[in-house]
C-alpha cells in the first residue's frame, strides 16, 4: 500500500465519521429523544424533584415508609424497586417519551417524561 | 421507512428548526409545547385571547392518577369544578366508600337510586345484554376472592369460583324504572360499577366542559382518554396506545378528536404464581382471567360509558368474536385489537388516522 492512498483512506473514514456523527448529532438535538428529556416526580401531588433522563442514575423516593426506587439508564426510566402491595408500578415498563407516566398508586408517586419534543399528548392503558 | 415517517423524521425538524432559527415564539409554534406544573392556574396572554398554555388539574382519585386539561378563559375554575366532579362521583359510586349509594345497595340489597346512579345502573345492565354477558357489573365478590381489590392476591379454588359464579345473573336484579327502585334478588349478589364509572366520569367532565364554554381539552382517567374538540391550534390530539412491551412506548400513535379513546390490557394489573400470570380481566363465563387469545384492546367511541364497557367485554371475547360484534355496531365505535401474535386488528373507521411503526397491521371492514 502506498502512503497516498492510505491518506485517502483516513479521509474517506474521517468524512464518513463526520457525517455520522453529524447526523446522530442532529437526531439528537432536533429530535431531542435520549437528550433533553426530563423526568418529573411528585409524591401526592408535591414536586419531589426532577431529573435529567440523559444521566443514568437510580433514585430512592422516600416518603415515611413508602419507598420507590427507580433507575435511569440510556434515556430511559424504570421502576426497579418498592415496598406497596400488588408491585403495580414495578411491573409497568420502562417510559422514555413526552407524556410517558409511570404511577404508584398506593404511594402516591407519579414519574412523568417531560421535554421539548412532544410525541402524544396523552397514553390511553 | 415509508413516506409519511421519511417526513416527520427529518422534514418536520428541518422545519421547526428554521421557525427556532427565525424566532418564532412558542406561543405561535405549535410543536413546542408548554409544560405547566400539575394543578396550576390557566395563564391568558396579554390579549386576553385563549391562550397555548393549558390549566391542568392533576390527582389521585378512584384509585387512579388523573389529569384534567382545559384550554380557553375560565379553564383554570373548570378544571377544579373538574376534580370535585369526580370527587362526587367516586362518593356515590365507590364500593370503597361504606356510606356510597353502591355499598349501601351491596349491603341491604335494595335501595331506591338517585336519577344519575340509576340511569348508569341502566345502561350496565343494557351492556350485558348487548355483549352477551361479556361485561357483566356483578363480579366483584369473584375479584375481591382473586385479591385484585385488597391487592392479596391468590388463585381462589375451582369450587369457590362456581360458587361465586351462581351469583352473578344480572337477571336476578329488578330494576323499576320509574321509581328508581332497585333490588337484587339473589341476595348474595354485589356489584360494582367500576368497569363503566371512569367512562362515565370522563363523559360527565367532558360535559361539565362544554357548559363552561370550554371548546378544547382532555381528560385522562388512569388512561381512560378522553378529547374534547381539537388542540387549539385546530390539529387533532395524539393519543398513544399504552404498549404491553418493556421495549416499545407504543402500540402506535392514533391521532382524534371528540372521542373517548379506551384501553383494557391483562398486562396492567396482574400477578404471578406456580410461574403462571393471572391478570385482572375476568371472564364471566368461567370466573378466571380472560383467556381468548386478545393482548389489548382499544376502543374509540363518542360514547365513553360505551368505549369503557366494549374495551373489558371485547377482550374477554377474543378477536373473532369481537370483530363480528364491531361489525354488527361499526356505527358506535372503532377498534384496535392486539392479538398473542403480536397481530393489531384495525377498524376501517380509524385506518387511517391509526399509526404503528412497530407492528403489522390488519384493516378490517365490514
Ligand atoms: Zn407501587
Amino acid at each position: 500500500m502506498s502512503g497516498f492512498k492510505i491518506i485517502k483512506r483516513a479521509d474517506i473514514i474521517l468524512i464518513a465519521a463526520i457525517v455520522v456523527a453529524g447526523i446522530w448529532l442532529s437526531a439528537v438535538l432536533i429530535l431531542g429523544k435520549s437528550e433533553g428529556q426530563t423526568l418529573r416526580v411528585t409524591v401526592d401531588g408535591k414536586l419531589y424533584g426532577t431529573y435529567n433522563t440523559s444521566i443514568d442514575s437510580t433514585v430512592t423516593v422516600s416518603n415515611g415508609e413508602d419507598l420507590n426506587t427507580f433507575e435511569i439508564k440510556n434515556g430511559r426510566v424504570d421502576m426497579v424497586n418498592a415496598n406497596c402491595p400488588g408491585f403495580d408500578c414495578v411491573h409497568e415498563h420502562s417510559i422514555g417519551k413526552h407524556g410517558e407516566t409511570i404511577v404508584c398508586l398506593p404511594h402516591k408517586v407519579v414519574l412523568e417524561i417531560t421535554g421539548n419534543e412532544k410525541e402524544v399528548d396523552a397514553v390511553a392503558r | 421507512m415509508n413516506t409519511k415517517r421519511f417526513f416527520i423524521t427529518f422534514t418536520l425538524p428541518v422545519f421547526t428548526g428554521c421557525m427556532i432559527i427565525t424566532g418564532c415564539t412558542a406561543k405561535n409554534n405549535p410543536d413546542v409545547p408548554e409544560t405547566v406544573a400539575a394543578g396550576s392556574t390557566a395563564v391568558l396572554n396579554e390579549k386576553n385571547t385563549v391562550s397555548a398554555i393549558p390549566a391542568e388539574a392533576a390527582f389521585f382519585a378512584m384509585d387512579t392518577f388523573m389529569t384534567l386539561t382545559a384550554y380557553g378563559e375560565n379553564a383554570a375554575a373548570v378544571v377544579q369544578e373538574g376534580e370535585s366532579l369526580v370527587n362526587d362521583i367516586e362518593n356515590r359510586l365507590s364500593t370503597e366508600i361504606e356510606t356510597s349509594a353502591v355499598s349501601k345497595l351491596n349491603k341491604e340489597k335494595t335501595a331506591v337510586l338517585d336519577d344519575d346512579t340509576a340511569h348508569l345502573l341502566e345502561q350496565a345492565m343494557e351492556a350485558w345484554q348487548l355483549t352477551d354477558g361479556a361485561f357483566n357489573i356483578s363480579l366483584y365478590p369473584l375479584l375481591k376472592e382473586w385479591g385484585f381489590i385488597s391487592q392479596n392476591y391468590k388463585v381462589p379454588s375451582a369450587d369457590t369460583i362456581n360458587d361465586i359464579l351462581e351469583n352473578t345473573d344480572l337477571s336476578e336484579i329488578s330494576f323499576d324504572k320509574k321509581t328508581n327502585e332497585i333490588e337484587f334478588e339473589n341476595k348474595a349478589m354485589e356489584i360494582d360499577l367500576g368497569g363503566i364509572a371512569k367512562g362515565y366520569t370522563s363523559d360527565a367532565l367532558i360535559k361539565l366542559f362544554k357548559d363552561k364554554g370550554i371548546a378544547s381539552g382532555m381528560v385522562n382517567l388512569g388512561g381512560n382518554v378522553q378529547l374534547l374538540g381539537t388542540k387549539p391550534d385546530g390539529s387533532l390530539w395524539r393519543v398513544g396506545i399504552s404498549s404491553p412491551y418493556e421495549n416499545t412506548d407504543f402500540i402506535g400513535i392514533l391521532t382524534a378528536s371528540d372521542v373517548a379513546v379506551i384501553t383494557s390490557g391483562g398486562y396492567e394489573r396482574n400477578f404471578k404464581q406456580d410461574g403462571r400470570y393471572y391478570h385482572h380481566i375476568m371472564d364471566p363465563a368461567t370466573g378466571y382471567p380472560a383467556d381468548k387469545g386478545l393482548i389489548s384492546v382499544t376502543v374509540i367511541s363518542k360514547d365513553a360509558i360505551m368505549a369503557d364497557a366494549l374495551s373489558t367485554a371485547l377482550y374477554v371475547m377474543g378477536r373473532d368474536k369481537a370483530l363480528d360484534f364491531w361489525k354488527s355496531h361499526s356505527n358506535d365505535f372503532e377498534t384496535i385489537l392486539m392479538d398473542d401474535t403480536d397481530m393489531l386488528y384495525v377498524t376501517e373507521g380509524i385506518s387511517e388516522s391509526f399509526t404503528s411503526d412497530t407492528f403489522s397491521t390488519t384493516v378490517v371492514r365490514k
